[in-house]
């Protein structure tokens, strides 16, 4: 179980970083607000591991209210380049 | 022993479809492929691998929280990639080379006025 | 209160489950909180459309559910492996909707948006001929095949979850006993 839990936080890490590229590179806006969304979901993704490795629920708090904030950023993005355009 | 295999095998799963999103984010050529990608595999992964933590829980308030972060996941994932989804399809973004058909181009929305941000 | 009493017990059920603990402070709690919630989203547009819930036909939209999911991610993996171009076609399609009511529809797009090649771009409720969502295909092989999926998913939320109001569609009014305008 302790090797799963680091292979899969290395992967993790190697998907956050897949994600920032995307955010860094991504032409407009809305391509790098959805990759901000998917590095939200990806770093709940390594909470749900850390939760798994600890065994004690210190951190589910966290992967709810960091799940629906995520959510709400978004949102607001969304609703800025609406108005502002997304060059 | 049981609850170990199955979480792990859930939170290997998760991570792997979370890495297939992340994947996708950068490989697929334009806007709404990766909405597509950053919605489908990144729900998907993040139910995975909640649903193996929750197994490992004891406490039931624990289980009953991570259920509620899968639902909300679930409800709200569509939502974020249908609103970036239309602003970008409204303020014209250039559609891969692979698009055949646009029918959406052709029918403004009459309600929609671009705001100025003052 | 122009809410359904259902989403009321939602939102109350969701916020003993947030602080997972259910205790006399967390009720009193929970009335305060889903009162201050309800009152700031009265706000908001709402429909006088009243739904009939039927429990079998959600728990089959549920599987169905379920089982579209993971098919997506079976196709998302593969193409995202592989990128050909016919994996990669892709189009923005047209597809009509057979009533006009909020609830079904919200359901629909956010299930159009989980199930294989599709994701939902824009749902029109008020265009004068008939409601259309617009969705974005991955995969696409023709347009038929498209408004077929929605429609069909169209047709399991339908029978899930019902607008008590008469519904004209292509095939001749349906649905329950009228009660009040026609949306």
């Amino acid at each position: 179980m302790n090797v799963v839990t680091i292979v899969c936080i290395a992967v993790s890490f190697f998907s956050a970083s897949l994600c920032i590229t995307r955010a860094l590179r991504g032409p407009t806006m809305p391509d790098r607000a959805i990759a901000l969304d998917a590095l939200v979901v990806v770093l709940v993704n390594g909470l749900g591991i850390m939760v798994v490795r600890d065994g004690d629920g210190l951190l589910v708090d966290a992967i709810l209210v960091i799940c629906l904030l995520g959510f709400v950023a978004t949102l607001a993005v969304s609703r800025f380049t609406e108005s502002r355009g997304s060059s | 022993m049981i609850a170990d295999v199955a979480s792990a095998v859930l939170i290997v799963l998760g991570t792997l479809l979370t890495l297939v999103a992340a994947l996708g984010l950068v490989r697929l050529p334009d806007f709404f492929a990766r909405g597509h990608a950053a919605t489908k595999a990144a729900t998907l992964g993040l139910a995975l691998t909640l649903s193996g933590a929750a197994i490992q829980m004891s406490n039931r308030g624990d289980v009953a929280k991570l259920a509620l972060a899968v639902i909300a996941q679930f409800l709200t994932a569509p939502v974020a990639s249908h609103l970036l989804g239309r602003t970008a399809h409204r303020t014209g973004i250039a559609l891969s080379e692979h698009t055949v058909l646009d029918e959406l181009v052709d029918e403004p929305d009459p309600t929609f006025v671009a705001k100025d941000l003052k | 209160m122009n809410v359904p009493r259902g989403v009321a017990v939602a939102c109350y059920v969701a916020w003993l489950a947030m602080w997972a603990d259910i205790s006399v402070p967390n009720i009193l709690s929970g009335i305060v909180a889903v009162a201050v919630v309800l009152w700031v989203s009265s706000a908001l547009p709402t429909s006088t459309i009243r739904h009939r819930l039927h429990p079998v036909a959600i728990a089959r939209l549920f599987g169905h559910f379920v089982r579209l999911l993971v098919l997506s991610n079976f196709t998302l993996v593969k193409t995202t492996l592989h990128p050909t171009p016919t994996a990669l076609r892709s189009a923005i399609v047209a597809a009509p909707l057979s009533q006009r009511s909020p609830l079904v529809s919200t359901i629909v797009a956010n299930f159009i948006s989980l199930t294989p090649g599709t994701l939902t771009l824009d749902v029109r409720l008020d265009e004068p001929d008939e409601p259309v969502l617009y969705l974005h295909v991955l995969g696409f092989t023709d347009v038929e095949a498209a408004r077929a999926d929605v429609a069909q998913v169209e047709r399991w939320v339908l029978a899930a979850v019902t607008p008590r109001t008469r519904i004209n569609t292509a095939d001749g009014p349906h649905g329950a006993t009228v009660e009040g305008a026609i949306p």
